[in-house]
């Protein structure tokens, strides 16, 4: 029965990976503006969840849980993660085209504050309300409309 | 209707994260549940050396000593590629348990001089370290600069620990050496070592038969984050390898601090 157990909680985890890792990349790479670091916070995510998992209820969309975790890890880890793995590997999953383009864009962006980045990109690209983005980053919708208009203003005077 | 400068930009931006390959298997999975990477190999080993040619009093107590640390594999040995997924966003559920923030405990200031504000902190590594039979140890290590002036680290009897989805509790927190204050310089860098071990139960010689742990007292378990009081303000330490259990009583967690200049 337990290794019945087991053997669901890792089939879960497994799902959860495929259904939620791009999601959660996506999230962190609006959050960092750093391709690598969205990576590998993707990756501590998800070695949170899978120690996490026996006190998780799996019944319920793991998205939000994965992504204050992932938040939380980001302004933790962010500039260790970048010093531990810069050296030996950056921007290496994708294709030359679209590094290029992602260095016109991370230059654009790195002009906002990582929740002006967030916001405008989560809300406006993934279409995220603002009422469940405020959920994740624990803040409001008025801020995070501000932080939106913030940001488009700071875009279009760039 | 011209399309504005950010709504190009954004266009960009998903057209670049849509090209992401993460690895095709999630990370970790029962594999290895406590790894850490190869920088953190290269920092543990350091701290290693310093330990053991004992620039400053014994090896922390306990029943794990600070002996080898173990090292496991890179924490993203990202080997494997996919195309870019298409997954359709699932929108959070407002009842999804949150990781507990750290606003909900007070933990009593640690006396000294030294702030939260003036003391910079880089990524923490933690690793198992040795430990006597039926106990488990792992060793949290917390590298820090001093961005302020001068100031005195006092070493903290009480701290705060979680797991990582659950509320803070306080915990006693012994020294780990005979000394409980430090000097730390403008501009100079150290490591608070937090050492946690726990009983496991293990197996009695002479007749074979299985002897339980000691009782240990409202334990926290699993434990990835450590709330460590200053002079004023708290530093939250994250930990990839988790504190099995933590007691209230008997005290199972012991912290020094070493600076670079020993």
């Amino acid at each position: 029965m337990e290794l019945a157990l087991a053997e669901t909680v890792d089939v879960l985890y497994e799902r959860a990976y495929e259904a939620a890792s791009v999601d959660v990349f996506r999230f962190l790479l609006a959050w960092t503006n750093d391709w690598s670091a969205a990576e590998d916070l993707t990756q501590e995510a998800f070695i949170r969840l899978w120690q996490h998992r026996n006190a998780v209820s799996w019944d319920r969309p793991i998205l939000a849980w994965l992504l204050v975790v992932a938040r939380r890890l980001a302004s933790n880890r962010h500039r260790s993660l970048r010093r531990r793995f810069v050296h030996w590997r950056t921007e290496s999953s994708t294709d030359e085209d679209a590094r290029v383009r992602w260095l016109d864009v991370k230059r654009a962006l790195s002009q906002l504050t990582e929740v002006e980045r967030t916001a405008i990109v989560m809300t406006s690209v993934e279409g995220w309300s603002y009422a469940d983005l405020a959920r994740v980053l624990g803040t409001t919708d008025a801020a995070l409309r501000a932080a939106v208009s913030r940001a488009r203003d700071k875009l279009e005077a760039a | 209707m011209p399309i504005s400068r950010t709504d190009r930009l954004l266009a960009d931006w998903r057209a670049a994260a849509s090209a992401v390959r993460l690895p095709k298997t999630a990370p970790a999975g029962r594999r290895v549940d406590h790894r850490v990477g190869w920088g953190s190999a290269v920092v543990l080993s350091l701290v290693l050396v310093l330990v053991v040619l004992g620039t400053r009093g014994p090896s922390l107590p306990g029943p794990g000593s600070s002996g080898a640390i173990g090292i496991a594999s890179p924490t993203s040995g990202i080997s494997e590629t996919v195309p870019p997924a298409t997954v359709g966003l699932v929108s959070p559920a407002a009842s999804m348990p949150a990781p507990a923030t750290a606003a909900a405990v007070q933990v009593p200031s640690a006396g000294g001089t030294c702030t939260s504000t003036q003391l910079v902190l880089g990524g923490s590594q933690s690793a198992f370290t040795n430990s006597s039979i039926g106990s488990r140890a792992v060793n949290v290590l917390q590298p820090f600069r001093n961005d302020g002036n001068r100031c005195v680290l006092r070493l903290p009897t009480t701290i705060a620990v979680a797991p990582a989805s659950g509320a803070f509790g306080l915990r006693p927190v012994g020294p780990a050496e005979s000394q409980t204050s430090f000097t730390i310089r403008a501009g100079e860098s150290g490591l608070i070592i937090l050492h946690a071990w726990w009983w496991e139960g293990w197996t009695s010689d002479s007749r074979d038969t299985p002897r339980p742990p000691p009782p240990c007292n409202e334990p926290i378990i699993d434990a990835t984050r450590v709330l460590f009081p200053f002079a004023s303000g708290n530093a939250e330490i994250d930990f990839l390898t988790p504190w099995h259990e933590v007691c209230l009583t008997p005290t199972h967690v012991t912290v020094t601090v070493r600076t670079v200049s020993g």
